[in-house]
């Protein structure tokens, strides 16, 4: 079971979180452009996956997967937005990435939203629920 | 096992063929558009998804789902893309469209169709 790297982004857009634990091929444009490639195309496939779905939705898209890996996205109640990469034998992260946004919502550290002085323990706080969740030796495996 | 419905297009984009088996919500648009949305879509996806892999890609998008619905892409070596939208308890239909490929290359070897 391995997890290549998490994305969290607030309602607006902006990225919250990042951080890679198993990640071999990097995308070849700055982290910023990135994230923000990243968020708009998920916006994007979310629109489309729900126009051209062939039945009426309840939840719309949850992940897409390739013969290598899977992503994973998860949107809170708050609006955050987690995108999250993992091998082929995570078939649902959903859970996961719930308990982690509990654990998070329930630490002070949510409940003041995230101001850039404590986004550094925010860091600490996801990388260890990361790690628990999927039970990652340090080398992310 | 439900199947939806399938799309078929050459590799310049355009709908060769188009079918619905169980469809209970359209698109809203025309047919005209819808091909074009899903064509050009599935064109981005397969772009980003490349782009934004961890590991080095050997094969690129396979699948997406929803918690209803899980749409499968599959692209022959001539260039077809298949696009199949069926129920969850479909997990890999690389097979069966690999199949219904090879059944339709079989059929049509004495037309003029390059499939």
């Amino acid at each position: 079971m391995t997890v290549h790297n998490l994305y969290i982004f607030d309602r607006n857009g902006n990225c919250l979180y990042y951080n890679e634990w198993n990640r071999k091929k990097q995308a070849g444009i700055s982290k910023e452009e990135e994230f923000k490639l990243m968020y708009g195309m998920l916006f994007s496939i979310r629109s489309f996956v729900s126009k051209m779905s062939p039945l009426d939705m309840k939840e719309g898209f949850l992940s897409f997967q390739t013969s290598k890996y899977r992503l994973h996205y998860y949107e809170t109640p708050s609006g955050l937005k987690f995108v999250l990469n993992t091998d082929l034998s995570v078939t649902n992260a959903r859970d996961t990435l719930q308990h982690i946004y509990n654990f998070l919502s329930l630490s002070s550290l949510c409940k003041n939203k995230i101001r850039f002085k404590t986004l550094y323990l925010f860091s600490n706080s996801v990388d260890s629920c990361v790690r628990q969740e999927y039970n990652l030796t340090q080398s992310g495996c």
